[in-house]
């Protein structure tokens, strides 16, 4: 059984982030959904995903599995790692084999070894210039990441990046919403019955507006519930 | 600077920043009223509040379909929104511009650019216009966010449909109506005699206009 073709789950990794850029998102199953499809995409044994938190310092966010979670905890500890570099350097960090892993980043060389991973590659998050964390591949195949991939590789971390981006303008447009619309029905409500009680009594709507709030204080009920009982001939003020 | 200031120097910034010479931002729908929240001029304002009134335009569309819509009136009567169209305001407008006013997946409503001697924005200008609107739906989600808390205690926006409330109030109780068939009589009245919906609330919060009297008898 084949794969899909590579461009097919591209856009089914596109269309995932794009509907769940909804209000109930939530960044952790995002996060984890992300590194899962990842893994799937790029043939790699393990993904996983580091953030800088807002003192700069990075944070494991996913991973495909608990080994890889440690792996990575262990690079950031150390300051040393390929997500560590692909993090400050903002460009992508590739090493093809063990050998070369060890060169570079010896205190890790280890743990990667040990868990049988014989590359890896790490593609930075961009967000305009900077940089917020990395989107790390672990492979127990031998090799750089295929040049090829590298376009997809960036384009799901950018689409990752937008993901977070927009997840706390959602979650405001959602407190937003809540909050005025209730707003919005108790100020209607409102000047509508000053408008009742208005033409009613034949007074002006000053008049109309303390009549009103008398009624709702006397009762102990709110001013909004008083309101809608006048517009719907309920209550008579 | 408080969010009314914040609001007018973001719609002068489409003026200075483009060709265009009028800029109106408005809310059309729940959670918001329906209104318009500023503008560059009368003209800019009447411009939206007509479509706001008639409940058809390029306005609507746009925040319907979350879409930039271009409308040129030089030409002739547009179907899309033939009322608009042949309006005494559309009179003399060049190009309009519409782009959907949202703050991320809330919908607010538009903002509206046009002039005389309006034209065609390039790409360049768009993205220029996109990243202004994306700055006046934050500001205008803050504004109604202090609206909401400020409660009675604030000072009227200019374009407020308080009275538009009220007068809709009135008429429930003028003619023992529902608050949408009042709101439509209002309406229907303004639009029979060329009026805004806010003149004519006006009118009636003032006691010079009663709807329930026989035409010949309201003024």
């Amino acid at each position: 059984m084949s794969a899909p073709p590579r461009e097919k789950q591209l856009l089914d990794t596109l269309t995932f982030v794009a509907d769940t850029l909804v209000d109930d998102f939530d960044v952790v199953d995002f996060l984890h959904d992300l590194v899962d499809r990842c893994a799937a995409i790029f043939d790699a044994v393990d993904v996983g995903l580091v953030l800088a938190d807002e003192h700069g310092e990075l944070v494991v966010m996913a991973s495909t599995n608990e080994r890889l979670h440690l792996i990575e905890v262990l690079q950031l500890s150390a300051g040393n790692g390929p997500c560590v570099d692909a993090y400050h350097s903002g460009a992508l960090v590739t090493a093809g084999d063990i050998e070369e892993i060890a060169r570079r980043w010896p205190p890790f060389a280890s743990a990667a070894r040990d868990s049988g991973y014989q590359s890896v590659h790490a593609v930075p998050l961009r967000l305009r210039q900077g940089t917020i964390g990395s989107l790390n591949l672990f492979s127990d195949k031998l090799g750089e990441l295929d040049p090829r991939d590298v376009p997809a590789a960036q384009t799901i971390a950018d689409v990752c990046t937008i993901g977070l981006v927009q997840e706390r303008t959602i979650r405001e447009a959602s407190l937003a919403r809540d909050q005025l619309q209730h707003a919005l029905d108790a100020r209607i409500v409102i000047e509508q019955a000053k408008g009742v009680i208005a033409h009613s009594r034949d007074i002006d709507m000053e008049t109309a507006w303390r009549m009103l709030r008398q009624r709702a204080r006397s009762h102990q009920a709110r001013v909004t519930d008083i309101a809608r009982g006048v517009i719907d001939g309920l209550i008579t003020i | 600077m408080t969010t009314d200031d914040e609001l007018a120097t973001l719609l002068a910034s489409f003026l200075t920043l483009l060709p265009v010479e009028d800029a109106a931002a408005s809310s059309l729908g729940r959670p918001f009223d329906l209104e318009v929240l500023g503008a560059t001029s009368v003209r800019a304002a009447a411009l939206t509040e007509a479509q706001i009134d008639l409940g058809e335009g390029p306005v609507w569309e746009a925040y319907r379909t979350g879409r930039t819509v271009t409308t040129d009136m030089h030409g002739a009567v547009e179907t899309r929104w033939p009322f608009f169209s042949s309006s005494p305001v559309a009179v003399g407008v060049g190009v309009i511009t519409v782009l959907p006013l949202a703050f991320g997946p809330l919908r607010i409503g538009a903002v509206s650019l046009s002039g005389v001697a309006a034209t065609h924005l390039d790409e360049q200008q768009m993205t220029v216009a996109a990243n202004l609107v994306l700055l006046v739906g934050r500001t205008v989600v803050a504004q109604a966010l202090e609206r909401a808390q400020d409660g009675e205690t604030r000072r009227d926006p200019v374009f407020s449909r308080r009275e538009v409330h009220q007068a809709t109030g009135m008429l429930i109780s003028q003619l023992g109506v529902t608050p949408a068939d009042a709101l439509m009589t209002l309406r229907a009245h303004a639009f029979s005699h060329s009026m805004t919906v806010r003149d004519v609330a006006a009118e009636i919060v003032a006691k010079r206009l009663d709807l329930s009297l026989e035409p010949d008898d309201r003024k």
